[in-house]
């Protein structure tokens, strides 16, 4: 029943849709409901209501992080304002992280903000327990006496720890958790054809087509994946069971559809030569999978193991059994072809057919697992197996390196970063200052540049400089370091708005991938350089 | 300096945040949109309360009040309102738009009003745009690097379903949705233009859609496909727009102030995976329509009537035209307007290519939605 209003028809029963999701909706496009539960569930802290601090968070609270604490101890100067559009002319005086806190709530009332006044140079004197109600830190500019042993106990508690610093052009971004696993990495295509190992469904349904029947408007229809099993099949017949290997046989292979083509309209033979590269490779377990598969994480699971290793284990023994022929579960997407309307519907319900035949093995596998670790069988969610088996070719661990490991030097990633301060223009030497900047700041308790006569502190950064060179096996500040040094002095470790925005951006994204576990995440430090416009990333 | 931002959406509200905290103290800004709910998750300079209002005047306003001596001039209204005498005021143009109709039409303009005789009259124009975690920045000095029409082609290809699928071998429910949108809605409802904002409209693509995929046994229609598919919705994110806008204004200051040199040319961002810049200059093309010298080749067969050359003119990623016009230095080959000109020249239409253009003619094609014409040379 429809009644007319406004000529065009208005359905009774009209699919509503909250204000939320329309607030939400270009985001849910890319994170999805899931991600979205998952940014509306963390409580993100900001050490230090800097500019790039509060950047950071105003990127996470219009998206619908759940609640924010900005904790800060120092009042708000001029020099804050000029930089800060989370402070105005009246925060002058008053504390700043209080003042950014509530600049930042305005931004959207679904997300809870609050600030802490604590004394940043001294945080590590903090209850352990202090930490835990956090599931994300986000450290701007704390001094490494002080970041190191936090950085320790947010580790040991397995909170993420995303440590930022912007300084005049110069920005950097470093992100420390012990494991980060993705499932949903959302590559370009989770297409996977199986032409060269069909299963007996689909090669019944290819077979019973015989092209040489078909009236021509039908011809130009076959979908090209039954064009390639059709041609495979009798490539095979007179190459003793083999599939076409070398290029030659390629090409020959190519020249053998072709031969089959009837008209201009045969498009969907265009698409299956253009797809003998990838239907004549061999199906395989991507090694970088295998490998995840293999993990001790995975074989040797025990009460604490996560949802992904628990995943990754029945994954691995679906690998192992008869039901698998060798292979991981099938994602069961096909993309779109030239077909009619009926083919096309039939050949996608049987690669889902399969998908779900692989995926039902694999979720009675989980809940043997589940069940010999004293787990409830409810613990992983249908849903759940089902986009692990999706995306089972895609997934993804990243094993982090602790800030520890990068700063001592006997566990630092000394070769890289020789071998980088060698390169021309290198950004390593930006690293190299942010580190000698820091410990500048130590030891004389303000930043270089502050003070009317800045010669002195060009010759001091650049001594400690050639001290943390020489600590990994260097021997000289080269001429580009050297330059970059002479810069930072010149910023007084002020930051330029326009560089800790851009801060900003590329430090929520991070987090935004981090805490819905979707995309892939920096692994583990990029810096930027605005002074090119470029940018860099390593594993230090 | 007075610098002009066009744009006040996403981009366009960084953008004057960060040049208001960059000490520009002169900015104008354009934006013909009001505020819709779904700009709030980006758009942090307007508030539920907001909805509906002019986002050039909102935004002008909330930067004003928050950053002191800070000047900015909102117009409420289209770029094509302003003529020449407007766009020479200003030393820099920032631009954050989501449209490239519009992004061709100002650099065009731009281009155009480059007068070798006057260096005043050459105005640096910066460019953002993004797409969920992707975006890019450009520093575009007209008539002396690429300008935005060079790299046309680089441009994503525009989704096109051809209409035989969509009325015979729906395969997709994007195919189920374009047939309730393309075929079905101007049948239903021939004297009425279907608007995307409104929800009776939007549900009546969405059942009309759904019932068409059950037919076929097709899944995947939702509400939020249908939305998608039908107002053309990029994903869009408060973090990309903050990079992709930092980087513009980084570019502006370092232009207004000579402290360093400036982006040569174009930088790329993609947060998809890990963190990824990619920064290069795009060269400047010798056949441009806009800044370029020469006409440009564009191949057909002898055998095609001039439909058959207009359609393969339409779905062309480097000319991206929607109606086009077309005139050898001759005769009219085909004008859409005025009426009577429409009337002359339909039958060419019908006529062959090779009757109606030698081989290495040239052609000169426009377009209302443009201020320029393109000039290819037919080969065939």
């Amino acid at each position: 029943m429809q009644q007319i209003i406004d000529d065009v028809p208005r359905s009774v029963t009209p699919h509503i849709v909250s204000a939320r999701d329309r607030k939400y909706d270009r985001q849910l496009r890319l994170w999805a409901a899931n991600g979205q539960a998952a940014l509306e569930e963390a409580h993100v802290l900001l050490l230090t209501a800097s500019a790039a601090g509060a950047e950071i968070l105003k990127n996470l609270v219009l998206p619908g992080t759940g609640s924010f604490t900005v904790a800060d101890d120092k009042l708000a100067t001029e020099d804050d304002v000029d930089v800060n559009f989370f402070l105005d002319e009246s925060s002058i005086g008053q504390l700043r992280g209080a003042k950014v806190a509530e600049f930042l709530q305005e931004l959207n009332a679904d997300s809870v903000g609050r600030s802490e006044n604590l004394t940043l140079s001294q945080l590590d004197k903090l209850d352990p327990s202090y930490w835990e109600q956090y599931s994300l830190v986000i450290a701007h500019q704390i001094r490494p006496s002080v970041l190191l042993p936090i950085s320790k106990l947010l580790w040991e508690k397995k909170i993420p720890l995303v440590v930022s610093n912007s300084i005049g052009f110069y920005a950097r971004l470093r992100i420390i958790t012990p494991e980060h696993s993705v499932v949903e990495s959302h590559p370009d295509s989770t297409v996977d054809l199986r032409l060269d190992c069909p299963w007996p469904e689909l090669e019944e349904f290819a077979y019973e087509f015989k092209l040489e029947e078909l009236a021509e408007m039908d011809h130009a229809h076959v979908p090209y994946l039954v064009l390639l099993l059709l041609y495979l099949k009798q490539w095979k017949e007179t190459h003793n069971g083999e599939s076409p290997s070398t290029y030659a046989e390629k090409n020959e292979f190519k020249a053998l559809i072709r031969s089959g083509v009837q008209s201009n309209d045969d498009e969907n033979f265009e698409e299956a030569i253009n797809t003998v590269w990838r239907a004549t490779q061999a199906t395989t377990i991507p090694s970088d999978i295998q490998k995840i598969l293999n993990d001790s994480r995975a074989q040797n699971l025990g009460v604490t193991s996560s949802k992904f290793w628990i995943l990754a284990r029945a994954v691995s023994d679906f690998t192992k059994s008869s039901a698998s022929g060798g292979l991981l579960p099938l994602s069961g997407s096909v993309p779109d072809m030239k077909a009619d309307t009926t083919s096309y519907v039939t050949l996608q319900s049987i690669y889902r057919t399969k998908a779900r035949k692989d995926r039902d093995w694999v979720a009675g596998r989980v809940n043997e697992l589940l069940l010999s670790l004293g787990r409830s069988a409810a613990a992983i969610s249908g849903d759940e197996v089902d986009t692990f088996c999706k995306f089972s070719r895609n997934l993804v661990v990243l094993d982090y390196r602790s800030l520890e490991d990068e700063y001592m030097p006997s566990t630092a990633n000394s070769k890289k970063i020789l071998r980088e301060l060698e390169e021309e223009n290198s950004l390593m030497s930006v690293y190299v200052g942010f580190r000698a900047v820091e410990v500048f700041e130590e030891r004389e308790g303000r930043y270089p540049g502050t003070l009317d006569y800045t010669e002195d502190d060009e010759v001091i950064l650049e001594a400690i400089a050639l001290e943390i060179i020489t600590s990994i096996g260097g021997s000289v500040v080269n001429e580009r370091t050297s330059s970059v040094l002479k810069e930072f002095v010149r910023y007084g470790g002020g930051e330029l708005h326009n560089i800790s925005s851009l801060l900003g951006g590329i430090g929520a994204q991070e987090i935004v991938k981090i805490i819905t576990r979707q995309y892939v995440p920096l692994a583990n430090t990029t810096i930027f350089d605005g002074i090119q416009s470029v940018s860099a990333v390593w594993e230090l | 300096m007075k610098i002009l931002v066009i744009g006040a959406g996403g981009l366009g509200c960084e953008i004057l945040k960060n040049l208001a905290l960059s000490g520009f103290t002169d900015i104008h800004v354009i934006d013909m949109d009001t505020i819709d709910i779904s700009n709030l998750n980006r758009q942090f300079l307007f508030r539920a309360a907001d909805v509906g209002k002019s986002k050039a005047l909102v935004a002008a306003e909330f930067v004003m009040k928050r950053v002191k001596g800070v000047k900015i001039t909102p117009y409420f209204g289209k770029i094509q309102d302003k003529d020449e005498s407007y766009y020479m005021q200003f030393g820099i143009v920032v631009c954050g738009l989501d449209s490239v109709e519009a992004r061709r039409w100002i650099n065009a303009t731009l281009v155009d009003m480059v007068d070798a005789e006057n260096p005043e009259s050459l105005k640096p124009l910066i460019d953002g745009g993004t797409e969920g975690f992707k975006g890019q920045a450009r520093v575009i000095l007209p008539t002396l690097t690429s300008c935005y029409e060079c790299s046309l082609d680089m441009l994503g290809k525009q989704q096109t379903f051809p209409i035989c699928t969509i009325a015979n071998t729906p395969r997709l429910p994007e195919h189920c949705i374009e047939w309730a949108l393309a075929l079905e809605w101007p049948k239903r409802f021939p004297d009425k233009k279907l608007d995307n904002d409104n929800p009776d409209h939007i549900q009546w693509l969405f059942d009309t859609a759904l019932t068409r995929a059950s037919e076929f046994n097709i899944s995947g229609v939702t509400y939020s496909l249908t939305q998608g598919v039908a107002k053309n919705i990029i994903p869009a994110i408060a973090s990309t727009n903050a990079v992709i806008a930092a980087s513009c204004c980084s570019e502006a200051l370092k232009i207004a102030t000579s402290c360093n040199p400036y982006l040569n040319n174009y930088m790329m961002y993609s947060g998809n995976d890990s963190v990824y810049t990619y920064t290069f200059e795009h060269q400047k093309k010798e056949d441009c329509p806009v800044c370029g010298v020469l006409a440009s080749d564009f191949y057909v067969e002898s055998e095609w009537i001039l439909d058959e050359l207009m359609e393969k003119l339409t779905a062309t990623q480097a000319v991206r035209i929607k109606t086009p016009s077309l005139r050898t230095a001759e005769k009219n080959l085909y004008l859409r307007f005025p009426p009577q000109l429409e009337e002359a020249t339909r039958p060419n239409l019908a006529k062959k290519v090779s009757e109606l253009i030698q081989n290495g003619e040239e052609v000169s094609v426009t377009d209302p939605a443009l201020p320029f014409s393109i000039k290819l040379r037919i080969r065939y």
